[in-house]
């Protein structure tokens, strides 16, 4: 018995529900004040400001994966969804 | 796998042209909206400390974020007569202290430390940056309601910019530079100091060296390439820096005072340069397309491949509401919803996580212009 392969939609759903829980984190741990670094001011942080800097940066890069790449992924995922139910078939045929 | 790989492929790039050109649909709040929210977490922050840690980094955002909210409380309270006492006593509070810093301190307190690497002109030192903000903030006060309070501390600014611009060089705003950005502030201060201390029959007291300055700008600070006006240049009118839209956008507001035609002009010129347009957001860069410079504290931080400059695109909003670009500042304000990361509190209070005072108060401004110019007009 082999295990089931997860199929194309839901890896893309997968990796969407995935980025938005990664953003999701990064803003109930308080990163969004951070992002002040993009107008040249020092963070309002207690954190050594290379450090602040950084988790402001990877603020910036979760929100726009979490609002322009995971909609993206979920709409394809979507898409591919529905294609597999409109032709069942092809898509048994291609998880062989 | 192969098959694999290619639907997915597929269906990612489909998702991606539905997405994308729906993305600023989210983002389409009416951009003066955001006013009043703004203004109220500036006067939330009565005591300054957001303006204390911006210091840190640029003592001159200090003074020009107090430019920012005094104009954005001036408007308001021009367009709304019932918050013209609560705004006046907030303008006033704002008066007190920066006149109040400049007593102690001179213009050495709103300048970068590099003021002390050379010596001004004039003596004692005068920079054309500070008093030519401090005339403009006070002219703005006197506009809404003359109070004698104000009267002698803003005819002595005014004077002191009269006189600068008056003298055969250009005025400093730093040992030996000068800059295009407080010149046009002077020129705006000068025509509000007219507009309340003039005489209103067309012959005010400084309409002369208004106009002599405007035709000098035009005749001595226009970029050849672009017609743009530079940014820095020295006491002799030779360019350092060339058009950069820290620059550019809120010098075209003041000109839009003095010289109508000059700042629609230079909009026009400025928007085609450094203005970006994609899928309905809109941004502006600091330089024009092969003119890149480097990156300093006057420009701020520049994103590369996109070219968005936070600073500039945040005074492109002035300039945009001054000439009524109504399609770029909803574009614009698309951007500042969707990358500025706004943070609103219980109260209905806005500021922009990845702005600072000197930005929120540019945004609170230059969605509140209007009735200010046009009583000064």
């Amino acid at each position: 018995m082999t295990p089931r392969r997860r199929s194309l939609p839901r890896t893309l759903a997968l990796r969407a529900a995935l980025l938005v829980a990664a953003y999701g984190v990064a803003h109930l741990a308080g990163l969004r004040p951070l992002t002040t670094i993009l107008s040249g001011s020092s963070p309002p942080s207690s954190l050594p400001p290379l450090a602040a800097s950084a988790l402001g940066c990877a603020y910036v890069v979760l929100h726009f994966a979490a609002i322009v790449v995971a909609p993206i992924l979920a709409i394809a995922a979507a898409l591919l969804a529905a294609a597999d139910r409109l032709a069942p078939g092809r898509a048994t045929e291609r998880a062989r | 796998m192969t098959i694999t790989v290619l639907r997915a492929l597929v269906a990612i790039v489909v998702a991606a042209a539905l997405w994308l050109p729906a993305l600023h649909l989210f983002y389409g709040r009416s951009p003066r909206e955001l006013a009043g929210p703004l203004v109220a977490a500036q006067l939330a922050d009565d005591g300054g400390a957001e303006r204390a840690r911006m210091r840190r980094t640029n003592p001159e955002w200090d003074l020009m974020g107090r430019l920012f909210l005094v104009g954005a409380l001036a408007n308001r309270a021009l367009a709304d007569t019932s918050a013209r006492a609560t705004h006046l006593a907030a303008i006033d509070r704002l008066l007190d202290e920066t006149l109040a810093d400049d007593a102690r301190g001179g213009p050495f307190v709103f300048l970068l430390p590099y003021a002390h690497a050379g010596s001004f002109a004039a003596n004692p030192p005068r920079s054309l940056f500070v008093d030519s903000e401090l005339a403009l903030m006070i002219g703005l006060r006197r506009l809404i309601a003359d109070d004698a309070r104000w009267q002698a501390a803003h005819r002595e600014r005014v004077e002191r910019v009269s006189k600068a611009l008056g003298g055969a060089a250009w005025a400093e705003s730093y040992p030996d530079e000068c800059w295009t950005f407080d010149h046009a502030v002077a020129l705006a201060a000068l025509r509000i100091a007219d507009r309340v201390d003039g005489r209103g029959d067309g012959r005010d007291a400084h309409a002369a060296v208004i106009a002599a300055t405007l035709a000098r700008m035009k005749r001595e600070l226009v970029d050849g390439t672009t017609g743009l006006l530079v940014s820095s240049f020295g006491r002799d009118g030779r360019a350092r820096d060339g058009a950069e839209g820290s620059t550019i956008w809120m010098t075209i507001h003041c000109l839009a005072l003095v010289d109508a035609p000059l700042a629609r002009d230079q909009y026009a010129r400025a928007k085609a340069a450094l203005g970006h347009r994609f899928l309905g957001f809109g941004w502006a860069g600091e330089w024009p397309a092969g003119k890149r410079d480097a990156v300093d504290i006057d420009s701020g931080p520049v994103i590369p491949l996109l070219d968005v400059s936070p600073g500039s695109s945040g005074l492109m909003f002035l300039a945009a509401a001054t000439v009524g670009d109504d399609e770029t500042l909803r574009a614009l304000t698309a951007t500042l919803e969707l990358a500025a990361f706004p943070m609103r509190d219980r109260d209905g209070r806005l500021r922009f996580a990845a702005s600072n005072q000197v930005g929120d108060a540019a945004i609170a401004y230059a969605l509140s212009v209007g009735p200010a110019w046009e009583r000064a007009r």
